[in-house]
């Protein structure tokens, strides 16, 4: 298990940074704390890392859905970090991310996943529990968006 | 290859790199692993505790309780509810962060009741309880859930516990993979069954609720379907149906027909009338759109916003309503523009932006209240029982 933590713990952090969460440590770790208190009931190591990942995008998701309705505890100072990852980053990266964070939460997971962890269309619909048309669909029609939000920038 | 994905690509992986990582995350995440379990059932001294500290408290938990228990299936609201608000006896530190952050904003007023289901092949507790807005008492009881195991481990959220005049049963959905369908219904009834396409069926569970003369009820179907629920009484017969919607994947932006709203950047926040008769609001690449039929949902509130900046609320109301404000928790009154017209016959109107200082909690305690043309409050609602 530590082994798994070492080799996909900072991932996980990105995924749920990518995917909107306000504190994406605090969703990686309690992914792991989950992953932990389940760990003798799942098959193997794919089975652990799927399971993380998975309870990942459930965990944002839920947040984000959560914190639409009921806007928590939102970390003090998180907007000056958002700037400073801005300045940090390409004018043009700037402007995709944007448009990301203004897609609608499936579309934007079905994107991180899809084109940030590479995985497969089967392996996205796994993971966002879904099926691999529906992962199609939310694919296709987030790239239609970016690239409409997007025209005449790139 | 597609440019954007080329860009996706480059700008996710720029974006990653600049992640930072807590280097005692592991010994963080296994101190939380260690965590006590949600306990899902009340220690004995909790339950001892509670109608003693009931009675000493004014009007404590268990009175109230009851009171609303008796009044909630008429609709009515409970008397006196205004100054029952309960103080949770419950140790929301033992529980889940996310379900303690739920009760200690919305202290239950009934034990919890757990529901075990089957859901996508996940084993599923769904955990609720009856609990009261602290912001507004007298607007009722809220349903809140939690649901444990699987794919829906940590899912929870609240929503009006009293059901409407006249109606017997009521629903809410957890937004997971699959549907888990659950709700109110009358203390008449006994049994839930989902009928599926097919001529499938699912049964569910019916349970009452220590204090509360109605009942909490919880059923799963597979995703991708849409549901008839019948509700039974003990001698078989039917007491209520409700048709849950088809699950939607984001809908098409009509070609026609919208309603512009209000600018939102470089883009204009436009309503669209959405198959099923349902309302869909289309903002540059993003929508946001309701799962309920326009005749069904009395008033509706979305935001818009990115993940670092201040939100804009905005959504529709029951024609008639002129002006609609959201009360946050400090006491702030936020107030719409006059609302835009719906279309004719619809019976709704549009309402917002409601613009969100930086940095604006949206809690429990939220009200959103709406005005007629005289300036008259026609409802003030938590912003969690709206849609």
């Amino acid at each position: 298990m530590s082994a798994l933590f070492r080799a996909r713990y900072p991932e996980l952090v990105r995924l749920a940074d990518l995917l909107g969460a306000d504190d994406p440590e605090d969703i990686a770790q309690e992914a792991f704390a989950r992953l932990i208190r389940k760990q003798e009931t799942l098959r193997d190591q794919d089975a652990a890392l799927a399971y993380v990942r998975s309870t990942t995008c459930n965990l944002v998701r839920n947040r984000r859905r959560h914190l639409r309705v009921a806007r928590l505890r939102t970390p003090a100072g998180q907007d000056e970090v958002s700037s400073e990852h801005a300045v940090m980053l390409r004018e043009d990266h700037r402007e995709l991310l944007a448009a990301l964070a203004a897609l609608a939460p499936r579309r934007r997971e079905a994107i991180v996943l899809r084109y940030w962890l590479e995985l497969s269309e089967r392996e996205t619909a796994a993971t966002m529990g879904v099926s691999p048309g529906t992962v199609k669909s939310l694919v296709s029609r987030g790239l239609d968006a970016l690239g409409k939000a997007l025209e005449g920038k790139l | 290859m597609n440019p954007v994905e080329d860009r996706l690509r480059e700008a996710l992986a720029a974006r990653a790199a600049q992640s930072p990582v807590d280097p005692d995350a592991w010994d963080k995440a296994v101190a939380r692993s260690r965590h006590r379990v949600f306990p899902w059932r009340w220690p004995a001294w909790v339950v001892r505790l509670v109608p003693v500290a009931a009675v000493a408290v004014v009007a404590g938990v268990v009175i109230a309780a009851t009171t609303l228990g008796q009044s909630i299936g008429q609709g009515a609201r409970p008397a006196g509810s205004a100054s029952t608000k309960p103080a949770s006896p419950h140790p929301s530190a033992s529980l889940p962060a996310g379900m303690a952050s739920v009760v200690d904003q919305i202290p239950p007023a009934t034990p919890f009741v757990p529901i075990s289901l089957r859901a996508d092949g996940h084993q599923v507790r769904v955990s609720l309880w009856f609990g009261y807005v602290p912001a507004d008492a007298a607007a009722g009881l809220a349903l809140c859930q939690y649901d444990s195991g699987g794919a829906y481990s940590g899912y929870s959220t609240c929503t009006s516990g009293q059901l409407p005049a006249g109606k017997l049963a009521q629903w809410a959905q957890t937004d997971g993979t699959g549907w888990i369908h659950l709700g109110v219904a009358a203390p008449q009834v006994t049994s839930v069954t989902a009928l599926l396409p097919g001529g499938q069926t699912v049964q569910g569970t019916v349970r009452a609720v220590r204090g509360v003369a109605d009942k909490v009820w919880a059923v799963s179907h597979p995703a991708d379907s849409a549901a008839m629920l019948v509700f039974r009484d003990a001698a078989g017969h039917v007491v209520a149906r409700l048709t849950t919607p088809k699950p939607s994947s984001p809908p098409s932006r009509p070609s026609q027909g919208g309603i512009p709203l209000f600018r939102y950047g470089n883009d204009t926040v436009t309503g669209y009338r959405i198959s099923g008769d349902r309302i869909g609001f289309f903002e540059g690449g993003s929508s946001s759109w309701s799962d309920t039929p326009i005749s069904q949902s009395a008033l509706s509130v979305n935001n818009i916003g990115v993940d670092s900046g201040p939100d804009d609320l905005y959504g529709y109301a029951p024609t008639g309503t002129a002006r609609v404000a959201v009360r946050l928790a400090d006491g702030r009154l936020l107030t719409s523009p006059p609302t835009i017209a719906g279309w004719p016959g619809s019976g709704v109107v549009f309402w917002g932006p409601v613009a969100l200082p930086a940095h604006t909690g949206l809690g429990y305690d939220t009200i959103v209240i709406t005005y007629d043309r005289a300036g008259h409050v026609l409802r003030e609602v938590p912003l969690l029982f709206t849609q």
